[in-house]
């Protein structure tokens, strides 16, 4: 057998023993040094050490830390009070209300299950209560949240920057657009449900002070997005910078100005938020290791080659490449899944002529929809907990927000400009 | 058994959190000093990485304390009591061998001649200090995944959500 064999039916077999997928992905990168290389085995850890070493990597652990102050500083209850006071009053308002939090928390957060927990715990329960269902709600917050990994700032979007020397700052304002496009299209689907199933907005609307208060309420938390986007592309800070520029914003936001959080509740959402950024991190070095052996395999190039005899064209590749994707998607976690796999199809896609930032827009929102699918969507998992329904009802539950951001995902593929238009040097 | 785990949990909290708070105060303070100064700390970007590095690795024994690792749970949904059972203690096997491995050459790295030799580019620290936080990391996650085997082949939850649970609104909501 082939040692790429080998390695693949090991990584699925430790997979399917429910280990950790961090220490699936390590395991099997031990496995290949020991027994098909010569290299001394300290390499190993050697490699897991220096994955993380790269300043652009530390933005993931700032920008979990930022999203969890703000979470737990009265900032994201702030923005969906701004949310509802704009959209509230019209039919199924407080599911529109938590489609366009999950946008401006997307905005300022760059991670998926945290815009859940977020947008969630305060909108599934106000949702439920206003007789929206159980599903419904819990549905369309699983599905909502995952924007946060496509408008920027995004996690996977730095670790697919890092995974492919692509410039972090074109892929978070080519990410824009396709956000603006699935969640407008979320929206869409919010009203179709309301009108068909009579959901009611606010029984009595706000008055047009309330509404300002709650704008102006809100108006630091709006800043924010603003301030670190600006910053990243008017180059004054780098990506990992505006992290944790971040961090300090929403931290004097949290505590000097609405006080909403002690110094107490800010040791606990520190510790809360090293241990998930850890989380994210241990993946993160395990699947470097991981991909290092496949390189070392020159695995890339023969998939190159593979792709190369087919002859495809692009809109072909790019349809065998997004079912692949979607696939890989309910199976494997975000991060790991871009580092392994988009040095294998990057090569493939520019030669096809691809733009790699257009590129990178695809892989994302692909593994987004993984997130709402099971057996891995990370945010069903956290919606259910939230609500209290079983992982299994809330796929079913998300299942039409889910189609909605397909149709999205084939629109976004083969426009490339819903991507580019906003890239410097791009369109 | 329950001190020392009280301890021991204790410091990495403690570890992980004045890590990540001391990289975000650094990062802050290098982009506020060289906007309103020009002025650049050069051992800034080297010494965050260091510091984020460090809360990762002491994080992770956390996260496997509270059994958060993220993991592919198609098989468990499949098996009843027993099979749950044997699949947990399997995982936590698994789990103690990683640590074993890669605690045994990560300790082997940082006493390596050229760990022992060589210094960082800006902070002119020694290469084993600043690589210490893996050997130390593995080995308390070997530890955690001793109890963590111990505790599923006794059937027992492995889930340990006591004293320290406060801490633990984000991940387990």
């Amino acid at each position: 057998m082939s040692p790429t064999l080998v390695l693949f039916v090991v990584f699925f077999l430790l997979l399917l023993s429910t280990a950790p997928i961090s220490v699936a992905l390590g395991l099997t990168a031990f496995l290949y040094f020991f027994y098909y290389t010569t290299l001394p085995l300290t390499q190993t850890t050697d490699t897991l050490f220096n994955s993380l070493n790269t300043f652009t990597l530390m933005a993931i652990p700032f920008f979990v830390f930022a999203a969890n102050i703000m979470t737990h500083g009265g900032i994201s209850r702030r923005l969906t009070e701004a949310a509802n006071a704009a959209v509230g009053r019209f039919p199924g308002g407080l599911a529109l209300t938590a489609v366009i939090s999950c946008m401006f928390f997307a905005a300022i957060s760059g991670s998926s299950p945290a815009t859940v927990v977020a947008v969630g715990t305060l909108l599934i329960p106000a949702m439920i209560e206003a007789g929206y269902g159980r599903m419904f709600s819990t549905g369309i917050v699983a599905t909502s949240g995952s924007l946060g990994i496509l408008i920027p700032p995004s996690i996977p979007l730095i670790v697919y920057g890092i995974a492919t020397e692509t410039s972090i700052g074109d892929l978070f304002i080519a990410g824009f657009g396709p956000g603006l496009l699935a969640g407008f299209l979320l929206i869409g689907l919010v009203l179709f449900t309301a009108w068909r199933r009579g959901l009611r907005g606010q029984e009595i609307p706000l008055t047009r002070a309330q509404r300002i208060k709650a704008f102006r309420d809100a108006f630091l938390g709006l800043l924010l997005p603003i301030f670190v986007l600006g910053g990243i592309y008017g180059g004054v800070f780098t990506p990992t910078e505006a992290a944790a520029m971040a961090v300090l914003y929403s931290l004097i936001v949290s505590l000097f100005v609405y006080r909403e959080m002690t110094l107490k509740d800010l040791a606990r959402v520190t510790v809360a938020s090293a241990r998930m950024s850890a989380m994210i991190m241990f993946i993160i070095a395990n699947a470097i290791l991981f991909s290092f052996v496949l390189t070392s395999e020159r695995i890339p190039d023969q998939i190159t080659n593979l792709f190369i005899n087919l002859d495809l064209s692009w809109f072909t590749f790019l349809l065998v490449v997004n079912a692949f994707l979607l696939l890989v998607g309910c199976f494997m976690e975000t991060s790991s899944a871009i580092l392994i796999l988009a040095p294998i199809f990057l090569p493939v896609a520019t030669r096809l002529g691809v733009n790699p930032i257009h590129f990178g827009i695809i892989m994302v929102m692909n593994l987004e929809i993984g997130m709402v699918t099971p057996p891995f969507g990370l945010n069903l998992f956290v919606a259910s907990g939230i609500s209290k329904l079983s992982v299994v009802r809330v796929a079913k539950a998300s299942a039409p927000s889910a189609l909605v951001l397909l149709a999205a995902l084939l629109v976004v593929t083969y426009v490339p400009d819903i991507s580019l238009f906003l890239v410097e040097g791009g369109a | 058994m329950s001190r020392l785990d009280r301890i021991l949990t204790a410091i990495e909290n403690t570890l992980a959190a004045l890590a990540l708070g001391g990289a975000s105060l650094l990062a802050c303070l290098q982009v506020i000093l060289r906007y309103l100064f020009n002025y650049t700390i050069f051992w800034s970007e080297e010494a965050t990485i260091y510091l984020l590095i460090l809360s990762t690795f002491i994080g992770a024994v956390i996260t496997l304390r509270h059994n958060e690792h993220v993991n592919v749970d198609v098989l468990s949904s499949l098996f009843k009591e027993r099979g749950r059972r044997a699949l947990a203690v399997l995982s936590a096997l698994i789990t103690v061998i990683y640590c074993a491995i890669f605690g045994t050459y990560a300790w082997i790295m940082i006493t390596e001649p050229v760990a022992l030799r060589i210094l960082t580019p800006a902070l002119r620290l020694p290469l084993w200090l600043v690589e210490l936080s893996l050997p130390v990391g593995l080995t308390l996650m070997f530890l955690r995944s001793l109890e963590m085997l111990y505790r599923s082949a006794r059937g027992r939850d492995t889930f340990p959500e006591d004293d320290d649970s406060e801490y633990g609104e984000e991940a387990a909501e």
